[in-house]
Order: C-alpha cells, then structure tokens, then sequence
C-alpha cells in the first residue's frame, strides 16, 4: 500500500505534472478505494480540518504583505535597514537572520516567518545580487529556525506532550541551538554575496527619498501586528490574545490608513492567488495524513522505523524524521518523535526533545511537498523550489547531525547547559 | 495536466461542488451530535445536569448528565467521571455499566459518563477514526460513538499557539486548550472546557465528594498504562487496592501524581477540594501511533498486527499479543478497580462508606463479554 501511495503521488506529480495538492488529494482518493474504503468522503473532508487554522493564517498574513507592499512600507523599511546596517557584510546579515527568525520563534510558525519578516527582507538581499535561490533559502532556513527557537517550539511541545513533559527548561538549550546554527547558516549562504557587494553602492542605490507619504504612521501597521503577536505570550491570562489571523486583519486595515493608495479588492485578490497553491498543498497533506491512518499505513512506518536495531535507532531518527517531516513537521513530531522519545526515558529529555524538534524541523525542506521551500519559493519568485532546497543541503545534514550528537550525549550536554 | 485559466464560470463550477461536498458530508458530521442511548439501572435515584451545579453551563455542549445512585443509606459519595476523552472508550462505557447495573447498598455513587460531553460529538482530524463502533448486548445490538481527545472546536475555537494553565501557568502545546484532563480546577469565565472542569469540582464541592475517579486510557506504548495514578492523600487507598488486584491476578502499576503537571484530574482535584483523586489507565491501542487500520473493530476488540510486532520489539508497556486488548477485558479492569477502591474507602473510613450491589465480577465481564450487562 505504501508502494502504491509512492507511486500513484510521483506518477502524478512527475509524469502527469498534476500540482502537489491536487496530487495529495488524487493519491489519498486512490489509497482509500484500494483499501476497500471506497470515496471516504467524510475521511478527505475531516482531513483538510486539520490545516484550516494553519491556511487561515497564511491567507490573512499573505493579504497583509501584499497590502504593506502596495502601501510602502515594505520598501520603506528595507531602506531603512540597509541605511542602518549595510555597511558591513557579517553585521547585515547577522540583522537580518534574527529579523526573520524573530515571528517564528514567537508563533512557533515558520509560515508565519517566511511570509513576513521574511517578505520584508527579500529585497535586501536581492539587492546584494544574490540569486533569487540563494534569497529563498536563508529566508526559508532562518524562518525554520525560527520555528524551533524559543520561547514556542511547538514541535517540541508536540512531543513532550505524548510522554507528559512540560514545556519548561527548554529556552536555553533551544536557544544554544538555534541562533548560532542559523547565523553561520546566513553566513555560509550569503556571505559570499554579501562581501562581494558594493554594499555603500548597494545602500546608496536603494531610493530612500521616495518614501510613501506618512512617516511615523507608515509603520504602525507593523508595530501593532508585533505587539499583537508578543503581548499574549509575554503577557499570558492578561494581554488578549487575538490569534494570527485576526491580527493580521487588523495589521491590513491599519495599513490602509497611510502610505500610498491602492486597491484593495485587488491586492487582497493578488494576495489570495499567490498563496492559494501553498494552502491547496496543505488540504492534500491532510487528506492523505487520514487516510494514512485510516488504512494502516502510518502505523506501519512508525512501527518500521522502531524495528531498527537499537544500535540503527540514531541513524533511523536522523532518516525518518525529517522524511516524514516532509509532509508534516508537526506530525512527524506526533507520529515518530512521541515514540521515539519513549525508547529513551532513561537520559535527559529536554535535551533530546531539543534535539529531536532540530532533526525533525529539516523535513520542512524535504520534497516533495518541502513546504517552507515552496512559500520561500513564492516570496522570492523563484519558479523552481528545488533551487531553494539545493543550497539548503550541507546546512541541513550539518543540523541533522548535531540533532543526533544532542540525543546520543543528551545527558552530558544537560550537564553543561542546564 | 495543462494549467486550467480561472474564469467566473470554473469559479462557479468550483463553489458548485464545494457546496455539494458540504451537503453530502454534513450529515456524517451531524449524526456525531445524536447520543447513545443510556438506560437508568435500578440503582439510578436521579439524573441532573453539570449545570445544576455551575449554571452557567446550561445549553451549551459542555452540559452533560450527572447520574445519582443513592442507597438511601447513610455512608458517603464517590464520583465516577468516564468520558473525560471520549476517543478512550473503556472510560465511558465503564461508567455506562455502572449506571446500567449498579445498586447501592451504602452510601451514593454519582456517575458523569460523558465528562467531557463536547468531544463526543467529533473526531480528531487526521486520526481516521471511525464515528462509532457496535456492541452486541442482551438487548440486542448497541451502538456507541467514538469521540475526540478535546472539546469540538465548533464550541471552542480557535486555539492559541501555547496553552497557558490558568492556575499554575505551565505551558502546553496549543490544542490541550481544549483538554478537559489539563484544565482543571478550571475557571468560571474561562473557556468551555475550563467551565466544564469548573463545574466538575463545583459537583465534588457541594456533593461533598469523598472519592473521584477518573477513567482514562492510552497507548500501549506510553508508559503509564494499566495504572493507577493517585494524589498523595489518596495513596494509601489506591496502595491497598494495587494490592488486592494483584492478589487476584490483575497486574496494575501505582504511580504518585507529579507535582509539577498541572491542570490534571489526580493533582488539582485532590489540591482544590477535599476529594480523594485517583486516576485510572487501561491500554487502548485504537489511540496509539503505533496502530495499523484504524476501525470500529479496532475499538472493540483491541486485536492489532503493527502493535504485535512492537510488542516483540519491546516497544510496548503491556503485554500484547494476538489476543489483543479487548474492550471487555479493559472494561473489567476499570469496574473491578472502582468497586475495589469503594471497598477499601468502606473499610478505612466507615463513615463515607459505599457499597456497590450487582456489579459483574472480572471473570464474567472478560468471559460473557460487558454486553451481557447492557
């Protein structure tokens, strides 16, 4: 039955050049009928549930940029970026990962990252002539970052959660983790550019004396969708909590008060359009997730990946968590880390988890679904997502590797760091 | 496939079978809201509602049945909460047993079967669960639902990113926002899971409840299985009775409720109210991640080929083989070990004593199968 998923989601993909998600779709449809299931209809409905809240966000964030980037703000603040630190190569960039990584490590969402901070940045680095590729993959590996930095690594809480760990003690071993791993990751991508650049050329090329109209104003829109992003996690039980897509709202209506005009049925439109196959993406990946379940097929992975010989069990966490975090990071979390994670009560957990969430977060690069690679690929406008996930090979064995060297010496690194 | 220009008239085309797939699926989902049909024992003295006790839960999903078995007889109160997550269905149908046999001979027994009545009426995405599962009983065949983990997000919606413990401010993933088991002692003005755990200890509180016990289930491969997890206060009860199962040749493990989780049934009933709080475990391979097809048949007969294969692996915290686990067998732990526990607060306490009549013993529940009882 997993040969036959394989091959009826490549055949359609590769040879039929059918879109991913309506090739999820198509492929759970056939899995089921050769299941016996027949067209579970309720099964394919109930699935896509599973990443309405995660669709709801992308398409609310996705409306805001368009708006910021129709309003101004988006040119207005690479500009000021540049003028503030682009005269040197290592410090720019440095900036820079941090300011992508930063709504990631906030809403624990690497979508939430790459479609905002890391929408604002592009620019910039397309201006150190960089290929768009290149762009793409620090924008998509900072934001990755992001997702598993402190203070929400949900992937993490995900797996804590299967074993009844709370989520406490994690912030500086995630953090140990993740900022350095994603500033030399930058570096190792787009230092060469960098240097290369005429960075005072670069600077002084940006027009910075056609800023939109508004000043101060231009930027509450974004100040406003930060503060509604933090102010619940600084602020628990006090500051309420608006979730992701209402802040975005508010964001895109605040941005229609300044800047330049436009229209907004229009971009919201353009907005929609952009993402739209990145959440038809995710509707397949759920359909297939339940029928997976539904027919036994996940179970036989995770049962599979367990059968490895103990002394197999590293080698088989670094394979198949980031496999099956190709077409779910969270569920590879839930479906391998939780029984992972169980062979391994014996040693220190958070930094196992820690360690675990690091491995599993490189799934987000793993085609074919590789969906960080591919709403990376829409920001940048690089027709071809596997030129963003190319680069992204070295950096993401080099993760993989440290996440097995934190699991094999989870103990010894608790005693040092924690 | 040749990339198709969007036109009006495929957009049309598109909302057209969207509003087709929305009409021919909304019945399935529709029919989760239909209860099963619970049938008053002779114990049953009345059956009030949560929101007797907290009313601002009256017509909202949260409300749910509170069954009361009163001897008439002086002696105390247990509570028995079954349902607390309605995809565990030895918790619910344990309770259902218990209100469809039980006669109190000392003291009351209040029954809530459906504790968390909201997360009946779904399933958990991306699980594949089947809706509901059948039952052959002496009055013919019986069906049950098999729910959800969590409240329906139709009643509560949407989830933060991190839940926040009101009362001790631990940090959980996002959707435990709508775990009944991580909410307690829940809140008056918070969610309608905190409201429903809210209204739970308001129950333990006015009922002046001397016992609370918990049913659950989990995977055969988490390590609290087969268990029982008991307050400090209520340690030494739940000591005597892993004592008395084992005697009688069902092995149980005992483990002490971890001070540092929070919002849990055995640590924040036993610290909010004056209650004895236990928590009890049976091994449910139909929510495991491990599992293979999942079914109706899966719920009932516990029989699965993927988790035989990680019992040899060792993967596993029970013994599993291709008997499975049944659900009469986990059915039978989970009454045997209320009735033992009633038995040893009789002894301890003569005062809050309860006595239970007509409950089926192990041997018959696992040989007749809990169907002879229903």
């Amino acid at each position: 039955m997993l040969l036959l998923m394989l091959a009826a989601f490549l055949g359609l993909v590769a040879g039929l050049k059918w879109p991913v998600g309506l090739a999820l779709a198509a492929t759970s449809v056939v899995v089921a009928a050769a299941d016996g299931q027949g067209f579970p209809l309720r099964h394919l409905v109930e699935g896509m549930f599973g990443y309405l809240d995660v669709s709801l966000v992308l398409i609310t964030a996705m409306i805001f940029m368009k708006i910021i980037e129709r309003n101004g703000l988006l040119d207005v603040l690479a500009c000021d970026l540049m003028l503030r630190f682009g005269r040197s190569p290592a410090t720019m960039l440095t900036a820079m990962t941090l300011i992508i990584m930063f709504p990631g490590m906030i809403t624990g969402s690497c979508t939430a990252s790459v479609l905002s901070t890391g929408v604002l940045l592009t620019p910039v680095l397309l201006k150190m002539d960089m290929p768009r590729a290149k762009a793409g993959a620090i924008v998509a590996m900072a934001s990755v970052y992001g997702m598993i930095a402190p203070p929400v690594n949900i992937v993490v809480m995900i797996i804590g959660g299967g074993i009844d760990m709370p989520y406490i003690g994690f912030d500086l071993p995630l953090l140990l983790m993740t900022l350095p791993l994603a500033i030399l990751t930058t570096l190792y991508l787009g230092y060469g550019f960098a240097r290369k650049a005429d960075m005072e050329s670069v600077v002084s090329e940006f027009t910075c004396h056609e800023r939109a109209p508004g000043g101060f104003l231009l930027y509450l829109p974004l100040l406003v969708v930060l503060v509604l992003m933090i102010g619940p996690k600084a602020l628990p039980g006090i500051f309420p909590d608006p979730r992701l897509p209402l802040t975005f709202v508010i964001g895109s209506a605040l941005a229609m008060l300044s800047g330049r005009k436009f229209n907004l049925l229009e971009t919201a439109r353009a907005g929609v359009a952009e993402i739209l196959p990145v959440v038809g993406i995710l509707m397949g990946v759920g359909m297939l997730i339940q029928i997976m379940t539904l027919t036994g097929i996940r179970g036989s992975i995770a049962v599979s990946s367990l059968s490895l010989p103990q002394y197999l069990l590293l080698a088989s966490i670094a394979v198949t968590l980031p496999l099956f975090g190709g077409i779910s990071v969270f569920g590879a979390a839930s479906v391998l880390g939780v029984p992972f994670i169980l062979t391994m009560l014996g040693q220190n957990l958070i930094i196992t988890a820690s360690g675990m969430s690091l491995i599993a977060a490189m799934g987000s690069f793993m085609p074919p679904v590789a969906l960080t690679a591919v709403i990376a690929a829409q920001v940048v406008e690089e027709p071809d997502y596997l030129k963003i996930v190319k680069p992204l090979v070295v950096p993401s064995l080099v993760a993989i590797g440290i996440g097995v060297l934190m699991i094999k010496y989870a103990t010894q690194i608790a005693r040092l760091v924690l | 496939m040749r990339m198709m220009q969007g036109t009006k008239k495929t957009a049309f085309i598109l909302l057209a079978l969207s509003m087709l797939v929305v009409v021919a699926v909304t019945p399935d989902f529709r029919r989760m809201h239909v209860e099963e049909p619970i049938r008053k024992g002779p114990g049953v003295t009345t059956v009030k509602q949560l929101s007797d006790y907290f009313a601002k839960l009256k017509g909202t999903n949260g409300d749910t049945p509170v069954y009361v078995l009163d001897s008439g007889k002086p002696g105390g109160t247990a509570l028995v909460l079954g349902g607390t997550h309605p995809n565990e269905p030895s918790s619910f149908l344990s309770a259902l047993l218990l209100i469809e046999n039980a006669k109190p001979a000392k003291g009351r027994l209040i029954v809530i079967p459906r504790a968390n009545n909201s997360g009946f009426s779904h399933t958990d995405y991306t699980e594949g669960a089947p809706q509901h599962f059948m039952l052959k009983a002496a009055s013919g065949e019986r069906w049950f639902r098999f729910g959800s983990r969590a409240t329906n997000p139709t009643d509560q919606w949407p989830d933060p990113d991190i839940y926040v413990h009101a009362a001790s401010g631990q940090k959980l993933s996002g959707s435990e926002t709508r775990n009944l088991n991580r909410a307690y002692p829940g809140r008056p003005d918070g969610t309608l899971t905190e409201q429903v755990a809210y209204g739970i200890v308001q129950l333990i509180r006015q009922e002046k409840v001397a016992m609370t016990i918990d049913l659950h289930e989990a995977s055969p491969e988490y390590p609290v299985i087969n268990a029982i997890v008991a307050h400090e206060r209520a340690m030494d009860y739940a000591a005597e009775v892993t004592i008395g199962l084992q005697m009688d040749g069902i092995k149980i493990g005992l483990e002490p409720s971890p001070k540092s989780l929070r919002g849990l049934s055995h640590r924040e009933l036993g610290d909010a109210t004056d209650t004895l709080a236990i928590l009890m475990e049976t091994a449910n391979p139909a929510q495991g991640r491990l599992r293979g097809a999942t079914n109706a048949a899966l719920v009932v007969t516990g029989k699965d080929v993927m988790y035989e294969r990680a019992a040899k692996l060792n993967r596993l915290f029970v013994p599993y083989d291709e008997k499975g686990q049944p659900i009469d067998l986990r059915v039978a732990r989970h009454v045997t070990a209320i009735n033992e526990f009633l038995n040893v607060l009789s002894v301890k306490n003569p005062a809050q004593a309860v006595v239970l009549n007509r409950v089926p013993s192990y041997n018959d529940m696992v040989k007749k199968g809990i169907g002879s009882y229903l």
